[in-house]
């Protein structure tokens, strides 16, 4: 977890133009959005899901929409895949959170959503599926589906 | 249907016993209909035992074909199987069962040739012969043992699953899959204990994680380096400078792959409704199972019926000092982090040549130590070719010996494998003992396997076993009727792979289905993948001689160089190939075994292996014509015959 924590603070570093959110500290008075006031926002943007309650509790219970990636060490389009998610993800500025779930440690997750090959990377909104696709996507494809999840409407595409 | 109480004799009218009898009809002539009978006796597959009355066994109880017989026990809570020889003895055995509680007990009428059938079917000669729930018993004698143990009663009781398969790899997946794919409920208990340097696997068996698939992909991985040196022959340019091999690249490839497999497996159980465990299980009642996993957490399953497939480990010898302590086996090599170094294989089984060789073809430098022949069981005349043809590969044989004391001169870490002080004595043809020692960085044990499932024989099932460990059975079917084996755990059958992924799906046929299936364990190919390949089908030359005398063998045989490999001169393998035909001269020339030495030689003995299962006599390889230029070609034009004490045959030129 601590290594997750501290490349997601370098990867945040290294994006240029977007300011660094510090999520965690409330007293920033110009946080641009509000919708990180509310609880979720205190959770770093992407984050690793072991476990059913954690699954209830960070995904299904999110009222920000969040995409679920399945993935294994092993796999090779998820090492690909993974981190250019995570980088869409951190431009969408909270609009969209991630959980990570690896299906070697997590199998009983993977079990209950079904899934059968690796990447599979699933939408929820309210707790309920918006979105999934299998394999390798290119960026075109992985900022529709994030559009799809965080419900942006086709004019601001 | 309510069988009533000793009223065989009556032949009062009253409307219950004459719609028991109605009843009994409709369920003849669907049994007629179900059976597509070809044969065209009439009437009763079954009738239950109580509704027997003299009129509806002088009108009903024909003589049913085997496979309706069968499909009729396969369904019935319990069935008694007799010809007219023994009809005399049926009430005993009705009575015995029915004195049991047991409802709708069934009586199955054969004929005198059936009951040969079933006899090579159970490998029982009981007869009359009783089934429970689907699973052969045996006799009177059988059945009240069970009785008097309390077994029979448990047997009876509601049972959360059809089939509990104990053992994930091979066999045990195959019957798990097949038994759900027939509408049964299924559980598949799979765990793995570490292996002496605390290496474990995912689900899928040795075969996946530390058998066939890693030993096949470092096999080919080996065989690369020689195509690069042939690459150059043909033209390819190559940088300057040594072409080095990294064990690490190749390891992490390869266990990526195989991790996708474990995984693959896992879905594929939960496709096909197969519940997956991954604890350790234990019986601890006759139909009941305990598992407790990694977390501690204990599951207990009870079933109808179990199957065990756990396989087998790398024996050690607790004998030689060091052995078990820092040797490693085929449970950790393939695994490894770091490259095993300066390496020591003991044994000659398949297992120590195949990763002697592997790890030789990446470059290490590699010693066999062999206590006495190779490949034990095999074609000797091969075995000791491919010794010769390894040896010439660059590995070192000691013969003759084993080690005496493995001492540590340095612990391995987690990026080196450290070093290791082999002792071992030789002793010449005088008798006089040298002694030895050799520094390796690794040795690899592959003394041959056993069977670690020492639980299976436990006080509430007592499961026959073999010396050796293994389970003995009567076609799968164990001591204990609902429990069944198949896989390395059963005794004297090929522990292979492909053998037990038949058994599985024959067996799960057979007892749920009541399909007239056995595996057919003979004649099964295999090969064995050393630097240079070696297939076979059939009997050895010696165990030939041994089955039909020497007179009555005609071995035919060739040398050859694969054409591939004549470009580059230094190849080896070009005096090393080597095939042959092992015929029975006054049946024809049928061919009873078939060998040969070669590149690809797994790839090339499927295909004639369906030869020897069909029957083939030379004449019928001479009529084949030959693919050119191949290798396997050389089978349809064999005509040297082997001549005993003649000189080693040379290849001749194209």
């Amino acid at each position: 977890m601590f290594a997750r924590a501290a490349r997601l603070v370098h990867q945040a570093a290294a994006l240029p133009k977007r300011p660094l959110l510090d999520l965690a500290n409330k007293q920033h008075g110009h946080l641009r959005n509000s919708r990180f006031l509310c609880y979720e926002a205190q959770r770093p943007l992407v984050f690793d899901v072991a476990t059913t309650e954690e699954f209830e509790e960070h995904v299904l219970r999110s009222t920000i929409p969040v995409i679920v990636d399945f993935h294994a060490d092993w796999c090779g389009p998820c090492k690909m895949l993974g981190p250019r998610l995570e980088q869409k993800v951190q431009g969408r500025e909270g609009a969209v959170l991630m959980a990570k779930v690896n299906i070697d440690e997590a199998g009983d997750l993977a079990d209950e959503f079904r899934v059968s090959a690796v990447p599979t990377v699933i939408g929820f909104q309210n707790g309920e599926v918006v979105a999934e696709f299998q394999g390798m996507i290119d960026d075109d494809q992985i900022d529709e589906f994030l559009d799809q999840v965080a419900d942006v409407p086709a004019a601001e595409q | 249907m309510e069988c009533p109480a000793g009223d065989k004799a009556s032949r009062t009218s009253s409307p219950g016993r004459f719609s028991r009898f109605f009843t009994s009809i409709r369920e003849r002539v669907v049994a007629r209909v179900d059976t597509g009978a070809s044969n065209r006796r009439t009437g009763a597959v079954a009738s239950t035992a109580g509704a027997m009355a003299p009129r509806a066994a002088r009108l009903g109880s024909s003589a049913v074909p085997i496979s309706a017989a069968l499909t009729t026990i396969a369904k019935s809570p319990a069935a008694v199987v007799y010809s007219e020889s023994v009809q005399h003895r049926l009430e005993e055995y009705v009575n015995l069962l029915r004195g049991q509680e047991i409802e709708n007990t069934v009586v199955v009428h054969v004929d005198e040739d059936a009951r040969k059938d079933f006899q090579k079917l159970t490998l029982r000669d009981n007869w009359p012969l009783v089934y429970v729930k689907g699973d052969c018993v045996g006799g009177l004698e059988e059945v009240n043992k069970l009785v008097a143990n309390g077994q029979l009663k448990s047997w009876f009781q509601e049972h959360q699953y059809d089939l509990i398969v104990i053992g994930g790899g091979s066999g045990g997946l195959a019957a798990a899959k097949e038994a759900a794919r027939l509408g049964k409920k299924v559980a598949c208990f799979d765990y793995v204990k570490p292996s002496t340097q605390d290496t474990t696997w995912g689900l899928g068996g040795t075969c996946v994680n530390v058998g066939c698939i890693p030993k096949k992909l470092m096999h080919q991985g080996a065989l690369l380096g020689g195509s690069i040196k042939d690459a150059k022959k043909f033209g390819w340019k190559f940088p300057e400078g040594e072409i080095t091999h990294n064990w690490k690249t190749m390891r992490d490839a390869i266990n990526d792959h195989i991790a996708g497999l474990n995984w693959a497996y896992r879905v594929q159980l939960r496709e096909k409704n197969v519940e997956y465990v991954n604890s350790y299980a234990t019986f601890v009642g006759p139909h009941e199972v305990s598992g407790k996993n990694k977390k501690g957490v204990v599951t207990n399953y009870t079933a109808t019926r179990f199957l065990v497939a756990t396989g087998l480990r790398p024996k050690f010898d607790a004998t030689i000092p060091g052995c078990k302590e820092y040797c490693i086996s085929s449970d950790d090599i393939f695994s490894i982090k770091y490259s095993p170094g300066k390496t020591l294989c003991v044994g000659a089984s398949y297992i120590s040549l195949e990763c002697a060789g592997f790890l030789k073809g990446i470059g290490l430098e590699v010693s066999v130590m062999v206590r006495s022949i190779l490949l034990r069981g095999f074609d000797q005349q091969i075995s000791e070719k491919i010794g010769k043809h390894m040896e010439a590969y660059g590995i070192n044989f000691i013969r003759g010996c084993i080690p005496t004391k493995i001492e540590q001169l340095e612990p391995k870490t987690k990026t080196a494998p450290g070093r290791l002080l082999v002792h071992w004595v030789s002793i010449d043809a005088e008798g006089k003992k040298t002694e030895h020692s050799e520094e390796f960085n690794t040795v690899l044990y592959a003394i041959g396997r056993e069977p670690q499932n020492v639980d299976v024989k436990t006080d509430v099932v007592d499961i026959e076993l073999a010396k050796s460990g293994k389970i003995v059975a009567r076609h799968e079917q164990t001591s204990v009727p609902w429990i069944y084996a198949i896989g390395d755990i059963l005794e004297g059958k090929p522990e292979l792979t492909p053998v037990a992924i038949q058994a599985g799906r024959v067996l799960a046929r057979r007892i749920f289905q009541g399909n007239y299936e056995l595996t057919e364990y003979d004649k099964v190919p295999t090969t064995v993948f050393t630097p240079l390949e070696y297939g076979c089908c059939g009997l050895s030359e010696e165990d030939a001689i041994k089955k039909y005398g020497q007179d009555n063998i005609i071995v035919y045989h060739g040398a050859f160089k694969p054409l591939e490999y004549v470009i580059n001169e230094d190849r080896i393998e070009n005096n090393h190939c080597y095939c042959k035909l092992i015929c029975v001269r006054n049946q024809e020339e049928r061919v009873v075994g078939y060998h040969i030495l070669t590149p690809t030689a797994g790839e090339i003995t499927q295909g004639f292996a369906i030869g020897l299962k069909l029957g083939a006599k030379k004449r019928d390889f001479d009529r084949l014509i030959g693919i050119h230029p191949t290798v396997a070609e050389q089978f349809t034009t064999l005509t040297l015959e082997k001549k005993e004490g003649e000189e080693e045959l040379k290849v001749e030129g194209c």
